[in-house]
């Protein structure tokens, strides 16, 4: 019998539609692999064991009474997504034992749905970083190579879903957070529009920019797990305008006809160039598949990376002034006045990443500079907007490669938060034009996975997870 | 644009972060780094742009009114220090 922890969703789907077997003998194959594999690849911040076997034990005494897509499938989800009762810290210390009393809307909808939720996975913390290793919990491995990073901030989301340790996984994508790692790891990530996934409950890194997406092991996963996440949320604004999606409609779209476009800014000479012949041979897959490719130029790309790490601090710096040690997380003491407290509890609770973006988002917003920094990179995100909007004119889709690397070594970049910044340089543009993208692998360079990604309008979700479609292999 | 270590002893200051000597020397260097890559943003001419506001603009707020959320006694449970249903915090001075 294959180990049903290997299992996608879609497969596994039927195989607990027809009673092949239960929720709880899936859930307890996944909990196995994770107590086999978790302790080399420290994918996972927590383990919620009991719960899991609870849930799945519900949904097996009355499937019927579920109605998601993911009813009895066991899930992961990023520390940064907040769920009830079980512990939730954003992989920061200053957030050490915080359980929180609610769950995040996109909790709330699949656990009505049935899904089960096997625990809580690494990240960088609150999200900032593009290697995993800015975790207060230690590092998580890449399953493909335990010497390389597995990317981030959604690190053990993409972990756990690439070795097994779930069928599926929540990510958070502010500038590629879900779509880098898911190319290094060799999955699907998804990041949908903007305001198309309720943030409630996302622990806030950069709010203009922050979505909730799936990361899975097909194409066909992804579209399953978004139809049981997405749409509107009264707790969430800026999701008034979301879709409610059907799974087989975000895959149906036709390949034929549809013009894909090439931006030159997004192969540079110095990317790695076998990284760019996978790439590419990917694209020509999709040519033979029908699409049509044109070359086309988005010369404000070079400028894009720069404007995200005035935009993303600036947010940081405002979000994070909530963490003073008062409402939850570090147990300090309470002695001395209020100011020394507050900066006892923050050098000791934040990282060094996490510091310096509340420190450049501090300079960048302050008098004298704003004008410069802060003013200047909203002016350039709104220029971004609109020349995305004009390549729409041209062409259906825009296709890159996820990143301009393999996955690197553990540590190599570390000492250099700039080398680090670098690694998102081809997953940001979308993310500050709140576009959809999606990461799939389509191949692999010295054993490591190389993603694709593809860009779409606003709410072409469909049209980017149609074309990414021919990629699945069952 | 150089950034001493004064400058950022100030950015510190505003975040409410306390940093050591090591940690002042270190970030001083970084995020020098970082201010001199970000600055090439004033490369583009922006002076007949708005800035964006929201991404996506918001047609009908919600009304501004309270609502019990029901877990006050827990949240109140969470903080690091309480007595009483009460948050228990240092002096402001």
């Amino acid at each position: 019998m294959t180990d049903l922890a290997t299992l996608s969703i879609t497969q596994a789907r039927a195989g607990l539609d027809s009673v092949k077997f239960s929720s709880s003998e899936l859930t307890e194959a996944v909990l196995r692999n994770i107590e086999m594999k978790d302790k080399e690849l420290n994918a996972y911040l927590h383990i919620s064991r009991q719960e899991a076997m609870a849930g799945a034990e519900r949904y097996d005494d009355n499937p019927k009474a579920y109605q998601g897509q993911l009813a009895g499938i066991p899930i992961a989800v990023k520390d940064a997504i907040i769920t009830k009762d079980i512990p939730t810290t954003a992989a920061s210390k200053i957030l050490e034992n915080y359980r929180p009393p609610y769950d995040a809307t996109v909790i709330a909808r699949l656990k009505k749905g049935g899904a089960v939720i096997v625990g809580k996975t690494n990240c960088d913390e609150f999200a900032m970083g593009a290697s995993g290793e800015n975790s207060a919990y230690g590092p998580t491995k890449n399953p493909h190579d335990t010497t390389r990073v597995p990317g981030g901030s959604s690190a053990g989301s993409a972990a756990a879903v690439a070795a097994d340790m779930c069928l599926a996984a929540l990510g958070g994508d502010t500038g590629g957070s879900i779509r880098q790692p898911a190319g290094f790891c060799g999955i699907v990530g998804l990041r949908p529009t903007y305001g198309s996934v309720s943030r409630y409950g996302l622990i806030a890194m950069a709010s203009s920019l922050d979505v909730i997406g799936p990361m899975t092991k097909t194409v066909k996963d992804a579209a399953l797990l978004l139809s049981d996440i997405a749409g509107p949320d009264k707790n969430d604004a800026t999701t008034g305008q979301a879709r409610i999606w059907q799974a087989d409609k975000l895959l149906s779209e036709k390949i034929k006809g549809k013009v894909i476009g090439l931006p030159k800014e997004y192969f540079p000479n110095k990317m790695n160039r076998r990284v760019k012949e996978k790439v590419m041979a990917g694209i020509d897959r999709l040519k033979a598949a029908g699409a049509a490719v044109k070359e086309i130029e988005m010369p404000l790309t070079e400028l894009a990376l720069a404007a995200y790490y005035v935009i993303v601090p600036a947010e940081v710096s405002t979000n994070l002034a909530r963490y003073d040690g008062i409402r939850y997380g570090l147990a300090e003491d309470v002695s001395g006045v209020l100011a020394e407290f507050y900066q006892r509890n923050r050098q000791h609770g934040f990282g060094d990443e996490t510091k310096r973006r509340i420190m450049i988002g501090t300079y960048s917003l302050s008098a004298g500079y704003a004008d410069r920094y802060y003013l200047q990179a909203v002016k350039i995100r709104q220029l971004i907007i609109n020349e995305f909007k004009e390549a729409f004119k041209k062409v259906d889709i825009i296709a890159t490669s996820t990143s301009p690397e393999v996955a690197f070594k553990l540590g190599e970049r570390q000492a250099d938060p700039l080398n680090m910044y670098l690694a998102d340089i081809f997953t940001v543009p979308a993310s500050l034009a709140g576009l959809p993208a999606v990461s799939v692998n389509v191949g692999v360079v010295d054993k490591l996975p190389v993603g694709l990604q593809l860009i779409g309008p606003w709410y072409g979700e469909a049209a980017i997870l149609s074309l990414a479609g021919i990629f699945d292999k069952d | 644009m150089a950034l001493t270590e004064k400058e950022v002893d100030h950015l510190a200051h505003l975040a409410r972060l306390e940093l050591t000597k090591e940690d002042k020397h270190k970030f001083t260097k970084q995020l020098a780094d970082i201010i001199a890559f970000v600055d090439k943003i004033q490369q583009a001419d922006t002076s007949a742009i708005e800035p964006i506001g929201l991404l996506k603009p918001v047609k009908k707020f919600r009304a501004d009114k309270p609502v019990a959320s029901g877990c006050e006694a827990v949240l109140i449970k969470q903080t690091p220090a309480n007595e009483g249903g009460l948050v228990k915090t240092p002096s402001v001075f």
